[in-house]
This record gives structure tokens, C-alpha cells and sequence, in this order.
């Protein structure tokens, strides 16, 4: 299986010049996952290694959709940024060990699933916003700015309905909606932020520049909300 | 007046908020560890904000008051918004972001709500024995045991107890595990470890979350607003409300 994974890394990272070559590499993604989930018997959202390729190939999957708008379909650079972006994730993925362990009765549920599944194609969208950001401040185009909001109100759309599904998991899981832990403390921050980039957008073109900072600076705390309070903060709720 | 008005609804007061809330919590999270980690979430909000020192609980209270304020903000702007905008050849345009501000109000109630009135106990039992919930409903844990992979394995992925109430004992009583409970009047009794021995042993938690119900009617209407955002944010129907002079 493992092939497929690096396949996909390798794809990415030195096709990213070629959207087709990163389509094969998705294809790569996905077949990878497909066939971990098939041989767990569940969707390949537990542990490290799982989630970061889970995210890698959403990253991937987001690039490519959003390059089918028209300012995009010829920008050589978003995919670039895309490939590439989605191969180092791929490739940290590889890092980490692979653990085949079944899935404690605490996860085993859909509500579960949702909530992470969405978060992951949440937290794709807001890199995948970081790097049009990016093109903003490089190329200065307004119809980037036009896409940027677009990706962020879909990526928040998304991370809402994964804090719903949390919501309802932890009521069943452990008694309560909400948990006053580094990691819900962080989703909430994730949550507040995009909200405050939205809204931004009501000032008009004159606060471009400071959204398109902001967005970039947006995937920065979706990082450390995901990897970050994972790995640095003791929290109950991580991985 | 008219300025106090102008400075509840300003756009510009709203981000302010948002950016001080999210610092004030990034602040909290750092603290957040040890006893202070594990009382917080063992008690209703304001039992443990009543509990612990302004040292340690500083940042929760002023994200508490920077909430109130985003929270007044939110609903001035709402109410100018439909001052000014309701019609209802333009609802579309209009009626989205207010769904998600109500949706957004809804779950901050049901918060404050569950931070007042919550409840929140822990209870380590051994098979056999009886407790009472705080509704005086009486409660006997008839059997104890864990969840094992059909794959095999030594350590069991979750437990098990089979609870036995007045109510339920005509059905031979109710089982609970991870992610089913058994509810009664609002308490919620969840099993979150058990180990074996003569007699084996639960250790069950009994929580109460009134607002559990307004959350949810706040999380159906904030994503039904958000559902019809996503929809005239599309080109297609940005194009339309344009051509309707709406947008």
C-alpha cells in the first residue's frame, strides 16, 4: 500500500508544474486511502500518520477543484503551490509509523467520522485560500481576492459542520458538547478567526492587502491547531 | 445616542472583538494543564471560575466579557439589517447571514445556560450496587463488563454496564457504553472506565447539560444559514441578485 502514498508524494512534489501529473498523483492519494480504510474496515482518521496523509491528499483534492475557476485554470503558480504544499504533507506523512490498531468504541461512530472528515477538507480549503492569498500579494489581480473569500466561506462552512458533529459525538461521547481543552480552545480560535476574515471583506478593496496577510496567516493557526496543539500541548483531544 | 448606535453596530467594533476574543483565549490555552485542565471540565463553568483565583481564571473572564460585548454587537447589527433591508423580494440577500447570527446567539445561550445550571458528577461503583441520580431516580448497575474487538485482542476497546432503574426494569433493564448513554430527566450517565475483579468496577460520570437542546437548535439554524450563504455566494446567483438590483 505504502507505494501508492509515495507515489502520490513524489507525484505531487515533482509534478507540480503539470496539473495532470498531479491529478495521477491525487488518483495515487486516494487509491492509498482507499485501500487503508478497505483493510481497517473504517476511514483512516486515527493517529499521526493517518490523519496527515488523510489532510495531504484533501490539500491535493482542494487544489485541483479550485483550479477549475477560470482565473486559475492557467496559473501555473497555484499549481505549483498546490503540488507542492500537498507532497511535503504527503511526504510527512511517511514519517510517521503506520498503527494498525482497532478502533476504540469511543470513535466508533459516524458522528466521529463526520467531524473529522470535515475538518480535514476545512483545513485544505484554508491552505488552499493561503496560497491564492499568496498569488494576491504576488500579482495583485482582484479576482484572486474574489476566490480567496469564496475558498474561506466554503472552508468555514465546512469547520462549522464539523464543530456541529463534534458537538453532537462528545454529547454522546462524553457527556457534553464541549470540552475546555487546548484543542477546542484552538477550534474555536480557528473558528473566530475565519469569521473575522469574512467579515473583513464587507470593508471593501481598500483592506485586500490585510485579508490576503490574514489568510495566510489563517492556515498558520489552522497548523498549529491541528499539528501544533497535538503535538506541543498536553490536550485530551488530539490525533 | 446616535453615536452610542453607531458604535454597537460598527463593523469595525465587531472585528475588534473577534480579534480580542481569539487572543484572549490563545492566551488560555498555554494555562490550561494539571489540576486547573482537569477541575475545569470535572464542574459546571462558573462553579470553577468561582473556585480558582483570578490569577489562573483572568483570561476566561475576560473572554467572557469581550463574548457579551461580540454578542451585543451581533444583535445590533442584525436589527439594522432588518430595519434597513427587510424586504422580502431580497431575502435571500439579507436573510443568510442573519440565520447564522441567530444560530451563533443560540449556541452562546445554551452555553451560559449549561456554564449556570449545568451538572456534572463522578461515580466509581462496583457491580451490584446502587446509586441515586440527583432527580432521585434510583439507579442499580446490575452488570459490568468490556468491549473486545471481534479481531481479537487483550485490551478491550471500550465497557459496558447494564443499568437497572424502576422504569427500565420491565425491559431487563438498559446497557450503556461509549457513545450510548442512558438519559433520565435530562441526566445523562455515561461509563467511562471499568476494571475486573471481585466484585468488578465502573467508573460511571452522570452529567446534566440544559443547553444541549438550544445548541443544537442553534447549530440547525446556523448551517441552514450557512447552506443558503454557500448558495447566493455562487457566481450564478450572485449574477441574478445583481441583475434584481439586490446585491
Amino acid at each position: 500500500m505504502q507505494p501508492l502514498l509515495l507515489t502520490f508524494t513524489v507525484l505531487c512534489l515533482f509534478g507540480a508544474f503539470n496539473r495532470w501529473l498531479t491529478a495521477l498523483g491525487l488518483a495515487a492519494g486516494i487509491g492509498y486511502l482507499g485501500m487503508r480504510g478497505w483493510s481497517l474496515g473504517r476511514l483512516p482518521l486515527v493517529g499521526p500518520h493517518d490523519t496527515i496523509a488523510f489532510f495531504a491528499v484533501s490539500l491535493a483534492a482542494m487544489g485541483l477543484a479550485t483550479r477549475l475557476s477560470r482565473p486559475l485554470r492557467s496559473a501555473a503558480w497555484f499549481n505549483a503551490a498546490v503540488g507542492i504544499t500537498a507532497g511535503i504533507f504527503g511526504g510527512l506523512s511517511l514519517l510517521f509509523p503506520i498503527r494498525n490498531m482497532p478502533m476504540p468504541a469511543i470513535l466508533d461512530t459516524l458522528w466521529f467520522e463526520l467531524h473529522v472528515v470535515l475538518a480535514f477538507f476545512a483545513y485544505a480549503l484554508f491552505g488552499v485560500g493561503a496560497m491564492v492569498s499568496g498569488g494576491w500579494l504576488a500579482y495583485r489581480e482582484r479576482v484572486l481576492m474574489d476566490i480567496q473569500f469564496k475558498i474561506a466561506l466554503a472552508g468555514w462552512s465546512f469547520f462549522s459542520g464539523s464543530m456541529v458533529a463534534g458537538g453532537i459525538w462528545g454529547y454522546y461521547a462524553w457527556g457534553t458538547y464541549w470540552l475546555w481543552t487546548p484543542k477546542e480552545l484552538w477550534t474555536s480560535i480557528l473558528w473566530l478567526f475565519y469569521a473575522l476574515l469574512l467579515h473583513l471583506r464587507l470593508k471593501g478593496a481598500k483592506w485586500d492587502a490585510l485579508s490576503a496577510w490574514l489568510g495566510i496567516l489563517g492556515f498558520v493557526v489552522t497548523l498549529f491547531t491541528y499539528l501544533g496543539v497535538s503535538l506541543l500541548m498536553k490536550s485530551s483531544h488530539s490525533f | 445616542m446616535k453615536r452610542l448606535w453607531n458604535l454597537l453596530i460598527s463593523l469595525e467594533a465587531g472585528l475588534v472583538l473577534l480579534a480580542l476574543v481569539c487572543i484572549a483565549m490563545a492566551a488560555g490555552s498555554f494555562g490550561l494543564k494539571g489540576e486547573v485542565a482537569a477541575a475545569i471540565n470535572a464542574m459546571p463553568l462558573f462553579a470553577w471560575l468561582a473556585g480558582f483565583t483570578l490569577a489562573t481564571t483572568w483570561w476566561l473572564w475576560l473572554t467572557l466579557v469581550l463574548l457579551a460585548l461580540l454578542v451585543l454587537n451581533t444583535l445590533c447589527c442584525s436589527a439594522d439589517t432588518l430595519i434597513q433591508r427587510f424586504s422580502l423580494k431580497g431575502v435571500l440577500a439579507w436573510l443568510p447571514p442573519q440565520l447564522i447570527h441567530a444560530g451563533f446567539l443560540l449556541i452562546v445561550l445554551a452555553h451560559l445556560q449549561s456554564a449556570v445550571w449545568g451538572f456534572k458528577g463522578t461515580i466509581e461503583i462496583p457491580e451490584g450496587a446502587g446509586f441515586q441520580l440527583p432527580d432521585g431516580v434510583a439507579v442499580k448497575v446490575a452488570r459490568i463488563g468490556a468491549i473486545f474487538s471481534p479481531m481479537g485482542g487483550d485490551r478491550p476497546l471500550g465497557y459496558k454496564a447494564l443499568l437497572v432503574t424502576q422504569e427500565t426494569a420491565g425491559q431487563g433493564g438498559v446497557t450503556i457504553s461509549p457513545n450510548h448513554p442512558w438519559f433520565s430527566n435530562g441526566y445523562g450517565v455515561y461509563i467511562k472506565h471499568a476494571e475486573p475483579g471481585q466484585p468488578p468496577m465502573a467508573l460511571l460520570e452522570i452529567h446534566r447539560e440544559p443547553g444541549a437542546a438550544m445548541a443544537l437548535a442553534g447549530a440547525v439554524l446556523f448551517t441552514i444559514g450557512n447552506l443558503l450563504l454557500l448558495y447566493t455566494r455562487s457566481r450564478a446567483r450572485e449574477l441574478a441578485l445583481e441583475v434584481d438590483g439586490v446585491l
